[in-house]
């Protein structure tokens, strides 16, 4: 069912896969899953020199990310054995497969087996390849010659930090063996596009990719040790968008929830774990009246060559069909009258003319979700910077906005995610919701972490919660300073300024299920992690880094209780804090028991 | 602000705009539809174009894949 209610929300990218994903990564001749090369020593999931020592205390970590560098050494046993037991090279051209037959039930991209994986280790420590580049040349991660962004090849970047704090250990750690990893490495065009568009389809795809691989993993450690095996996966997945329902009902979210909400005939638990987002101080959450008279300016940037969203969400309703009076938004700039839209259909569109040209369009949704359903109105702006000559822009500057439902009720504005992220730039621009009643910093000077109680403004901080994270089972993890922040030698232990809040219905404001560090101290941004090439160092910032080291606890918590952990976020956190490791006599996925 | 300024919402037009059906995602027809602006020579209508076969071949193999992660 997923698969069907897939396809009708992407049908639109789907149909033109080839214009938006690099030609030569879609595989033309699809076949099925071939579980007979698994026993080809060179095609196995693992080497014999990566074996887990105690299957009855192995987890296995997956992670979804930029470039996960599955050759470095903190991946591997010994630099010679990987630990990668299968990665998925979203963007890798097929042209590029190393055996035609593994990967070739994926539609688009290339897979390495752990044993290949392995084979390419042993070429370098034999000579036969020249360094740790010649295996990413060799297995098509790094093609120059394909025009693409190829974030493999840098020194440092996004997927190495969260391999390396998720799943890294020192190679001559005889504990590595009991974590082998599933990845997934997104095509760069799903980084560079903060805006989300492609990424809830190859976030999907990705985990089924995982769970798929997983159960194969541990059949094929079955046949080798003739005793089931049922390993915990943890997933990892840092990254994330601004905007959206925020109430568990995205496709995304709705798969991750029952997903860990079921037990599986031949996996263990799986659980998903998400950073809370970086934008609480970015002004891109408001809530208004929706009686047309409560006003709010968005600030479009000038220079901004991408397009500018902002989502509308009405309140919940009881009922799956749209109500006959339709949310009506109103939209103007400087002091004049408001511009009304005109819809009287659920599914449809009103284009924006600024002078007579175009320069946006609002969209009139009702999503149906458990039983009921909410209205959203996504306001997409065209570029503020056209991206050639003769094409459609929008001036910049503020745009005032309103809406309007029959009984006023109040709405959920959200600004989508729009940066441009270092190395991947697309030209965004983030936008921003401006109140002349939202302060910034307080008398003194300092960055005001939270809202104000009884402030006169509709921009709020609560509810910047990453948009991907906000199921009833996913496990979100907020960002902290690290043991660097101390005050009177000991660690403060302070959630950062910028970590994402989420709302909860009963009003509390939320950091995290969990907390984990995102930098190092207030003056020391970043955490030290691990380069793409073994032995190189960067030091990234943000809740991507907390959200792997607590997929590394959790999946040593699994792999050491597996005759019972209760995972929930009270339980995680004291155990992250170092107090006793609760247990149950029952299942191990447990339903987490948050909800933002 | 001067009238140049002012903005006015209008019904779209067929001929510029791509369909769009209730459960499509904004994001992707809003960027098909810049796609097609940007090349009007190979303009795309998602409603129109049955030969290609990648959409199909996507969706058989998430609904493959579910099918062996959860059966």
């Amino acid at each position: 069912m997923i698969a069907t209610e897939t396809f009708s929300t992407f049908a639109g990218l789907l149909n033109n896969m080839d214009q938006f994903a690099q030609p030569d990564t879609i595989r033309s001749d699809v076949g099925d899953y071939d579980a007979s090369l698994e026993s080809d020593p060179a095609l196995a999931f693992l080497s014999d020199g990566a074996m887990p020592d105690d299957l009855s205390q192995t987890a296995v970590i997956g992670i979804i990310d930029d470039a996960v560098p599955f050759a470095n050494q903190r991946l591997t046993i010994g630099g010679k054995d990987a630990r990668l037991a299968g990665i998925w090279m979203q963007d890798g051209a097929v042209k590029h497969a190393l055996h035609p037959g593994i990967g070739a039930d994926l539609p688009f991209g290339t897979e390495l087996r752990g044993a290949q994986i392995s084979g390419l280790l042993d070429d370098l420590v034999n000579g036969r390849l020249a360094d740790e580049e010649a295996i990413y040349r060799k297995a098509g991660v790094v093609d120059f010659s394909r025009g693409s962004t190829q974030s493999a090849a840098f020194f440092g970047n996004h997927g190495a930090a969260v391999a390396d704090l998720a799943a890294g250990f020192s190679p001559d750690d005889a504990l590595a063996r009991n974590f082998p990893v599933m990845a997934v490495s997104l095509p760069p065009e799903v980084t560079r596009d903060t805006l989300g568009t492609f990424a809830p389809v190859y976030i999907l795809t990705a985990i089924l990719y995982l769970i798929q691989r997983t159960r194969r993993l541990c059949k094929w450690l079955e046949s080798k040790h003739g005793s089931p095996v049922r390993l915990p996966l943890i997933i990892n997945i840092s990254y994330g968008i601004l905007a959206g329902a925020k109430d568990g009902s995205s496709l995304v979210e709705r798969f991750q929830d029952a997903v860990s909400d079921n037990d599986h005939p031949e996996v263990g638990p799986i659980h998903f774990v998400l950073p809370m987002g970086n934008h609480r101080q970015s002004q891109t959450h408001a809530v208004l009246q929706a009686d047309g008279a409560d006003k709010l300016d968005w600030e479009l940037k000038p220079d901004d060559n991408t397009p500018s969203f902002v989502e509308i969400w009405g309140p919940m309703r009881d009922s799956p069909e749209p109500p006959e009076a339709c949310m009506q938004l109103v939209l103007g700039r400087g002091a004049g009258d408001l511009e009304r839209t005109g819809f009287t259909t659920h599914g449809t569109f009103e284009d924006l003319r600024q002078n007579g040209r175009p320069a946006g369009r609002a969209y009139l949704q009702y999503r149906r979700f458990g039983g009921g359903g909410r209205e959203v109105v996504t306001l997409a702006m065209y570029p503020t910077l056209p991206s050639l000559p003769g094409a459609d822009y929008v001036q910049p500057g503020l745009v005032r906005i309103g809406a309007v439902l029959p009984d006023g009720d109040a709405v959920d504005a959200y600004i989508q995610r729009d940066d441009s992220i270092r190395r991947f730039r697309s030209g965004g621009r983030q936008s921003k919701f401006l109140d002349p009643g939202y302060q910034t910093h307080d008398p003194a000077g300092r960055e005001l972490p939270f809202d104000q109680r009884g402030a006169d403004t509709s921009v709020i901080r609560a509810g910047t919660v990453n948009a991907f994270a906000c199921g009833f089972n996913q496990i979100r993890v907020g960002g902290t300073y690290g043991d660097e922040d101390t005050v009177d030698g000991q660690p403060t232990g302070d959630v950062v300024h910028y970590s994402g809040l989420g709302l909860v219905g009963d009003g509390r404001i939320i950091t995290g299920d969990v907390t984990a560090p995102a930098d190092r101290s207030r003056i020391r941004p970043g955490i030290v992690t691990m380069g793409a090439l073994s032995g190189s160092r960067q030091a990234v910032s943000g809740t991507s880094m907390s959200a792997p080291s607590v997929t590394m606890s959790l999946a040593r918590i699994l792999a050491e209780q597996p005759d019972g952990f209760e995972v929930t976020p009270q339980n995680i956190a004291a155990v992250l804090r170092g107090g006793p490791r609760p247990r149950t006599a029952g299942p191990q996925n447990t339903k987490g028991t948050k909800r933002f | 602000m001067g009238a140049e300024m002012a903005l006015k919402w209008v019904k779209p037009d067929p001929s510029r705009a791509a369909t769009f059906s209730a459960n499509d995602s904004p994001y992707g027809h809003f960027w098909l539809d810049q796609q097609n602006i940007a090349a009007p020579r190979n303009r795309v209508d998602v409603k129109q174009r049955s030969v290609v076969q990648v959409a199909e071949r996507l969706d058989l193999r998430l609904d493959d894949l579910i099918k062996r992660a959860f059966e």
